[in-house]
């Protein structure tokens, strides 16, 4: 249930980050610029692991779910679920593709890849690589990880993952907000009676329930990267928090049970 | 105000900074006033006393688990010209209390400060036995008694300071400490009301937890084109019954709430200045009905119990359907 959970949201909401890579990094659309093509990923038959990128001339987006399949130039197909969480989990696992399809588009294989590997941004670095990261590089790690923590909490709830459906199950119409300073940077979850959704941005309709707001790029930088432990984080105003302590904590802890799932691959 | 912490509850009072406003508004209330005592039946920590027993050693008196003992002894403090300011939770201050409260306190008019702390369902994890739904129908009750009531702790720091220059028993009822101040800093005058929000198609009357539940539903009305006015009620008695009457003249549409009973507490103080004057106006009153509501954090309370920001709002979108009679003209006719 774990493999298939984490398998659900690295279609579900890692992928969707290459939309916001591209969209954020000038060298990857401009790498992208003369390319077109569908690359469709999928698990085995009945488990409902479906997803494409779709590259268009320097713009990328993610379809998902089994109609993303259709029209697909490369289809890369994983036999079980394990092998689909091991491959974006970046241990040994690799799909089978049509050997047809593969030669035909060995450019459009070939950049996927590449884009693929674009989201190692978002994996843990030693503290001089990350002090290494320039100003660009720490916002897109931070934007990238406020839309994942989110879109994943509102995927595992969906799916069933009992921990993040605790949150919505009974719950109020309630908004979890998480904010950094005075940049676009936003994300936030919803949640109303057992349903779930996250969203960019801040929530227009309705003020937070509890809000995450992380002084500035860098104070976020520091928190996720865990530079900072979740003491200092508070101690030294990286991050306040507002709204009921409770649910603060509940959804702390939430956090720290999908990072565990997610960590468990 | 943040919170500044992440995993603390209700009982980490000292890392919550809204409760820690009055702490240090008491201590500063010390030093100018040499009058000024304190004392507490074994919360010293909780309700924040800790801070002035630190710097008045001598002017701080615990009195153990006895809470008639607590207000029995600071009336007797009163009676050789301190100011005795009495804090403890609500529930015990006000129903254990009760009976010292009126005779020893109010009945000879002794100048005692009664804070009660964690009102409401501020401290709901404790169940029903901490939950306090009835002080300010009880302290209204009483007679001579000033009832204040401030919405965050920056606003309780005032309250404190006005309760101290005002010569006479004074109850303050204080919730949580995690409050979100709405609206500027401004100074407290016993007595008057404080509108957060101008609006006229209705108008909300709140104190305490409730005030920024009432200004979240405001804002949320407003996006479907209806004005909300937001009223604080600081002051539960002496009430100002003046404005009252003049904003419900102006909207017609009122919900009163209260993360008290509806029974004694703002509603029916509301509802009785309507109906005194005569106005004709519908209103809604929002908060603790007749049953016990169980443990649970707070805002899950509120929201059970029907006086949170969702229930404001639909009670303010019923209003907007409602048509009420608005001829107030007496004048006779020519």
């Amino acid at each position: 249930v774990s493999a298939w959970l984490r398998a659900r949201v690295h279609l579900h909401v890692v992928l969707p980050l290459l939309e916001v890579v591209a969209r954020e990094r000038p060298d990857v659309a401009a790498r992208l610029r003369s390319l077109e093509g569908r690359v469709a990923i999928r698990g085995p038959a009945g488990e409902d692991l479906a997803a494409a990128i779709v590259i268009d001339r320097g713009s990328v987006s993610v379809e998902r779910g089994p109609r993303a399949l259709a029209n697909a130039d490369v289809t890369c197909a994983f036999r079980d679920v394990g092998s689909l969480d091991a491959f974006f989990a970046g241990r040994p696992a690799l799909p089978s593709i049509a050997p047809l399809s593969g030669l035909r588009h060995p450019v459009l294989l070939a950049k996927t890849a590449w884009l693929l590997s674009t989201l190692r941004v978002l994996a843990p670095k030693p503290a001089e690589e990350l002090a290494r990261e320039d100003a660009a590089a720490r916002a897109l790690r931070v934007r990238l990880v406020l839309y994942l923590v989110t879109a994943a909490i509102s995927r595992l709830a969906k799916d069933g993952f009992a921990p993040a459906r605790d949150i919505a199950e009974g719950s109020p119409d309630r908004v979890y907000q998480w904010s950094v300073g005075e940049s676009d940077i936003a994300a936030f979850v919803r949640v109303a009676n057992g349903r779930v959704r996250a969203g960019r941005g801040l929530y227009a309709h309705r003020r937070p329930f509890v809000a995450f707001a992380f002084r500035d790029v860098d104070a976020a930088h520091r928190v996720i990267t865990a530079q900072a432990s979740q003491m200092t984080s508070y101690s030294e105003g990286l991050v306040t928090t507002s709204g009921s302590p409770e649910y603060v904590r509940k959804m702390t802890l939430l956090m720290q049970k999908v990072d565990a799932l997610m960590l468990e691959a | 105000v943040k919170v500044q912490g992440f995993t603390w509850t209700v009982a980490d009072h000292d890392l919550l900074s809204s409760s820690d406003a009055w702490g240090e508004a008491l201590v500063a209330l010390g030093r100018e006033d040499p009058r000024v005592v304190t004392v507490t039946a074994d919360l010293g920590t909780t309700t924040k006393l800790d801070r002035f027993r630190h710097a008045f050693p001598d002017r701080h008196f615990n009195v153990g688990v006895a809470e008639q003992n607590l207000v029995a002894v600071a009336a007797g403090l009163a009676a050789t010209g301190l100011v005795p300011v009495v804090c403890t939770y609500a529930t015990f201050a006000c129903l254990r209390a009760a009976e010292f409260v009126r005779t020893d306190v109010a009945y000879n008019a002794r100048n005692v400060k009664i804070v009660g702390t964690l009102a409401g369902v501020a401290f709901g994890q404790g169940g029903p036995t901490h939950h306090a739904f009835e002080d300010v129908a009880l302290m209204r009750a009483i007679p001579g008694m000033t009832v204040l009531a401030p919405s965050d702790g920056r606003e309780m720091a005032a309250a404190l300071r006005a309760a101290i220059a005002h010569d006479g028993p004074v109850y303050v009822r204080y919730g949580r400490g995690v409050e979100e101040p709405e609206g500027p800093e401004r100074p407290f005058a016993i007595g008057e009301l404080v509108t957060l929000r101008e609006g006229g198609d209705a108008a909300v009357f709140a104190y305490g937890a409730t005030v920024s539940h009432a200004i979240r539903a405001a804002e949320r009305v407003a996006r479907t084109g209806a004005s909300v006015r937001v009223v604080a009620v600081p002051t539960l008695k002496p009430l100002d019954e003046r404005g009252i009457a003049a904003i419900a003249r102006q909207t017609r549409r009122i919900v009163t709430v209260e993360d008290h009973g509806v029974v004694g507490g703002l509603g029916s103080a509301v509802a009785e200045v309507v109906a005194r004057a005569g106005i004709a106006a519908v209103v809604r009153m929002l908060g603790h009905r007749d049953r016990f509501l169980p443990a649970g954090v707070p805002e899950d309370l509120m929201h059970l119990g029907g006086f949170d920001e969702d229930a404001i709002a639909l009670a303010l979108a019923e209003l907007r359907g409602v048509t009420v009679p608005t001829d107030e003209d007496w004048e006779d006719g020519a």
